[in-house]
């Protein structure tokens, strides 16, 4: 169960319009490596962890990405408000809005719509943490692609902020693989899979 | 005002976030919780600050007003205007 709170964990105020950087944002909220394939992944892989602290990690993290997404969204929503058909045709943004209008909708930044097949839940912890480690990463190298492509200031915070976050979440799961490790067999961590003992050794 | 509580609330939940996600990882680190503590409290007064003065903050929050002030927080669309 979740508590829902009113409020933006960065603040996002952005007071001109960009469709441009609208188009390339909207990836990280239903792109590949975007907040919302990172919150169902982590979410859906806790049900397999085997280690219960890296399992609430996993939760926790879960929870933090959907408040990412709420971010994402915003910056979206505050780019394309108040936007000209001008500015759409001009901007490139003519391909989004004929099937969206200015709604936000999770789709990469070509326009791919958002799929599971983006993430995946292995049901062994091992492989799963590091699918989580690279998907940090993964997600860090869009924001700084991201942040080559965009220079308003009022864009430029909360995408550093959301930046840092993936550095922050790249440590803790190291940590936590280092935290699973304990757990195994330490001559052969693959020996068998923590959560699917039987029948695999 | 309301700005300033908003702003407030982000700061020492953000220094929450950081810290669960830390403390999930390190569960010895009884400095890290009392850290945690500390602002938990400082947390809890904002919070009330905010419910009482502006609306309630979370789903669970008991309306401080006899009108329903819920629905009139957008804070989520970011931005004062």
């Amino acid at each position: 169960m979740w508590e829902y709170e009113k409020r933006l964990q960065f603040p996002v105020n952005i007071k001109t319009p960009d469709a441009r950087a609208a188009k390339v944002i909207c990836s990280q909220y239903g792109g590949p490596d975007g907040e919302l394939g990172a919150s169902l992944r982590y979410f859906s892989q806790s049900y397999a962890m085997s280690n219960n602290k890296v399992a609430n990690l996993l939760r926790d993290i879960a929870t933090e990405e959907l408040a990412h997404l709420e971010m994402v969204g915003t910056i979206v929503m505050q780019l394309t408000k108040n936007l000209t058909i001008d500015q759409i045709e001009r901007e490139g943004f003519d391909t989004y809005f004929v099937d969206h209008t200015v709604g936000v909708y999770p789709q990469a930044a070509a326009g791919v719509p958002y799929t599971a097949a983006f993430m995946q839940s292995k049901g062994d912890p091992i492989t799963d943490l590091f699918e989580d480690m690279a998907a940090e990463q993964k997600a860090r190298t869009t924001y700084d692609n991201i942040l080559k492509l965009v220079d308003n200031p009022d864009v430029i915070e909360p995408i550093k902020f959301l930046r840092q976050r993936e550095v922050v979440h790249f440590q803790r799961f190291g940590e936590a693989l280092a935290m699973l490790r304990d757990d195994l067999d330490s001559q052969n961590f693959y020996y068998y899979n923590p959560s699917f003992k039987n029948g695999c050794r | 005002m309301r700005e300033e509580i908003m702003r407030e609330l982000q700061c020492v939940s953000f220094a929450m976030d950081e810290l669960r996600l830390f403390i999930d990882t390190h569960p010895d680190c009884t400095e890290a919780i009392a850290l945690f503590n500390e602002y938990a409290a400082k947390r809890e007064e904002l919070k009330c600050r905010h419910n009482t003065e502006i609306s309630p903050l979370g789903g669970y929050d008991a309306e401080e007003s006899d009108c329903w002030r819920w629905v009139d927080n957008s804070a989520w669309k970011g931005g004062y205007n």
